[in-house]
């Protein structure tokens, strides 16, 4: 028992000298992440090296990259000020459409960005207000750091402090998907799992062009990329990259606007 | 040998402070900020009152449940089922214990937020949600702590109180318990401690909205799910107040455990 | 009294019965030769859990590996070479307030220390460290309850003989106490399986096979609830959580049947 005592050090060099375990980290973005990991294995299948893909959310993969604790940040919103200051760099990979996800059985089909505007932000809180038969909202949003959060702010407007919080994606489709007053937004990639309907806003659906709730998906680096994250990007902008992320359903950087 | 050992031992008390330093040295900067009323990091707000109530209102709901039912577990145990179908409980409610928190969030998450959304009312996660899922976390500490404080009674209480006239439920209600209330005592101060840490179970069922619940049907979020919750992500003044909120947490579950311990004396 | 107490003993033992059967219902059909040996496609919604199965071994085993001889060692200071006075006695409440201490806040401490000061990132170390030190409190205190336990004429003997403290210690009462501390150790193994805040915080959550210390992983307690609140696949959700209920159980019965053994004479 006590050689065991022994082994301790041991594991300390084996950690030193085991960095080559590690391979490109990649952390951030709930939305992001099931396109990431797609990719990620593409890329290692075709000769490129080890990745890892980790949540959190992607002001958490922002911090991730600034820390060193990841080589690659997945978020799913624009950079902010402060952040740029401090050296990160955003490789958008392509764009991402926030889906507005309701229970099937929901009789709401459309709406306009002004009245998703009022749900969200807690003034309509019956469904009465919108055009829907009587009964409580539920909202369910992201929490605070998330990208999806703030792309939605931007695009449409507050969250009511009354909203359900949930940490993913996935999570809001779960509670979406059980309770037939819940009202929530996700990316298309989590949309399209199924079990929701989406709703159709000003006018379009997701899948039709001029559909406004549009957001940057990006990589972001500290600095230039180097190394293992410059291999990774440039297979995402590769035509295999590429088409990976239009099966997806999300448009490639540089498909047009 | 002996200094090698010693060192263990300082290195293991010295863990704990440690810790403890830490989570205040690094919640320091926002130590005030965290007796607001307001969580809304966006709007610099880093007020844990609606979080403390949300822990408080779950762990009170949990131990309602769990006290009466631990304790009368403990009464099951040792007045009442005879030694064979002790020995083949007790280990059910060992395995009650041993089961991951997760799996119970996972089970309620599918199975108690719709039901109580459909049964109820209200969205389902709900203070109650996490009430009823700690309280079966919770029951089997109650209920093996409180059953070893009733066997430590010498068999003479109940003997003399039976031979006194008393019916069973009498002599369990006016001697044993009140003999056993130390004990007893603890066992709930254990059961408390463990409510209020809990994370992962709680987290899945309760909807985390920083709000203080208004009725058990309303969402909450605990202190432990807006640590979990935020932590990925908080910079600054946010993330000190997140080692603030865990400073605070570490206060409150060391205090319980001080008066367990004063209380079985 | 009696028919009340029965009532809720059925109740109870009901209640985890049905937990189990639920469990088994949702999830038996997906625990396959294939689940348990492939690997996950398409995170989790197909395929197997294998690489989950190595992480969490390789992580229990890296804690299991750090807390024992910390553990061991200082509880053997406490109980045979500490003379009994207020150093003792304040070791002993700090290694018991550390058992108090909240999972998420050592997810915390793991997290600021192992993944971002020490840059071990989110990985299998960062992970083990960290349970490692969630562990330290079960094994002192059953391990000082297994030397406890030996009786005196066992060292006396021993002294009587010529042996040092230490070769007492080694050849006589380590032996007698071992079945005891094999039991602290396997129910710390049963507490480690069932954690996943912290885990989730310092071993990160990649489903790829680790390769190295300093590897991410994903562990059973995390991979059911990123299955569970993701919506990935209810049935490989409830299978993942039938074999972690399944380990915990086998390892809680394996704890009982060594402290049984230990207390034959």
């Amino acid at each position: 028992m006590r050689t065991l005592r022994c082994l301790l050090p041991l594991l300390v060099l084996l950690a030193a000298c085991a960095s080559s375990g590690r391979g490109l980290r990649v952390a951030g973005s709930t939305s992001v992440q099931p396109l990431a990991e797609i990719l990620a294995e593409a890329y290692t299948r075709s000769g490129g090296g080890r990745v890892s893909i980790q949540g959190g959310g992607s002001t958490a993969g922002v911090q991730a990259v600034l820390h060193g604790v990841a080589g690659l940040g997945a978020v799913s919103r624009r950079l902010a000020p402060e952040e740029s200051a401090q050296g990160l760099v955003a490789h958008t990979i392509g764009y991402d459409l926030l889906t507005v996800v309701v229970h099937p059985t929901n009789p709401l089909a459309a709406i306009s960005r002004a009245r998703l505007g009022r749900l969200f932000s807690g003034v309509a809180a019956d469904w009465r207000d919108v055009g829907g038969p009587p009964g409580p909202v539920y909202l369910v949003s992201r929490e605070a750091g998330s990208g999806s959060r703030e792309a939605f702010r931007s695009l449409v407007g507050p969250v009511s402090p009354r909203a359900l919080i949930q940490s993913s994606a996935g999570a809001i489709r779960v509670a979406v998907m059980a309770n037939p007053q819940a009202i929530g937004y996700v990316s298309l990639p989590v949309a399209r799992m199924g079990g929701l309907k989406a709703l159709a806003v000003d006018g379009r659906r997701p899948d039709e062009p001029g559909y406004p709730l549009v957001r940057p998906v990006s990589f972001v680096t500290l600095g230039p990329p180097q190394g293992e994250a410059a291999a990774f990007l440039r297979f995402v902008a590769s035509p295999a990259g590429r088409e990976l992320i239009r099966e997806e359903g999300l448009v490639p950087a540089g498909d047009g606007p | 040998m002996q200094s090698v050992l010693q060192a263990c031992a300082l290195a293991a008390g010295a863990a704990v402070l440690l810790i403890a330093a830490f989570v205040v040295a690094e919640g320091r900067p926002a130590l005030g900020a965290v007796f607001g009323p307001v969580w809304d990091p966006e709007a610099g707000a880093f007020g844990v009152l609606p979080m403390l109530a949300g822990s408080l209102a779950v762990t009170a709901g949990a131990l309602a449940l769990a006290v009466p039912a631990g304790i009368g577990m403990a009464l099951f145990l040792t007045e009442v089922a005879p030694p064979a179908l002790g020995t083949a409980v007790r280990p059910l409610l060992q395995a009650l214990a041993g089961v991951p928190s997760v799996v119970y969030g996972f089970v309620g998450l599918t199975l108690l937020v719709p039901a109580i959304r459909r049964g109820l009312g209200g969205p389902g996660f709900s203070a109650l949600a996490g009430a009823l899922v700690l309280a079966v976390m919770v029951l089997p500490t109650i209920a093996a702590v409180g059953e070893d404080a009733l066997r430590a009674l010498p068999p003479t209480f109940r003997e003399g109180a039976l031979a006194l006239g008393a019916t069973p439920w009498q002599a369990v209600r006016r001697v044993l318990l009140p003999a056993a209330r130390s004990g007893l005592v603890t066992a709930v101060v254990l059961g408390l401690g463990r409510a209020l840490g809990e994370t992962m179970a709680v987290l899945m069922v309760t909807g985390n909205v920083a709000a203080a619940p208004r009725s058990p049907l309303d969402p909450v979020r605990t202190l432990t799910g807006n640590i979990a919750m935020e932590m990925g992500y908080a910079v600054g003044q946010h993330r000190a107040a997140l080692f603030a909120t865990g400073a605070l947490l570490l206060a409150l579950v060391m205090l319980v455990n001080a008066a367990a311990r004063r209380a079985s004396r | 009294m009696k028919a009340i107490l029965s009532a809720l003993a059925v109740t109870v033992t009901g209640l985890l019965a049905g937990l189990l059967g639920l469990l088994v219902r949702k999830g038996a059909a997906f625990v396959t030769v294939d689940f348990l040996l492939g690997l996950p496609a398409r995170a989790g919604q197909s395929g197997g859990i294998l690489p989950v199965l190595v992480s969490t071994g390789l992580l229990v085993g890296g804690a299991l590996l750090l807390a024992l001889p910390l553990g061991a060692g200082t509880a053997l200071y406490l109980q045979e070479y500490a003379r009994p006075g207020r150093l003792v006695e304040g070791l002993r409440a700090l290694t018991e307030a550390l058992a108090g201490v909240p999972s998420i806040i050592f997810g915390l401490f793991g997290f600021s220390l192992f993944v971002i000061r020490l840059g071990w990132g989110w990985s299998l170390a960062s992970g083990s460290a960290t349970l490692a030190l969630m562990l330290l409190p079960t094994v002192i205190r059953t391990t000082e309850e297994a030397l406890a336990a030996v009786p005196r004429e066992l060292r006396e003997g021993a002294a009587a003989l010529g042996a040092t403290r230490w070769e007492a210690i080694r050849r006589v009462v380590l032996k007698s106490a071992a079945s005891g501390v094999l039991t602290g150790a396997v129910l710390a193994l049963g507490r480690a399986l069932g954690e996943t805040a912290a885990v989730l915080l310092t071993a990160g959550s990649d489903l790829g096979m680790p390769t190295s210390p300093l590897s991410p992983g994903r562990t059973m307690a995390v991979h059911l609830y990123i299955l569970a609140t993701e919506g990935l696949s209810e049935g490989r959700a409830y299978a993942t959580a039938l074999v972690l209920v399944a380990a915990v159980l086998a390892v809680n019965l394996a704890a009982n049947l060594l402290m049984a053994r230990g207390q034959r004479p």
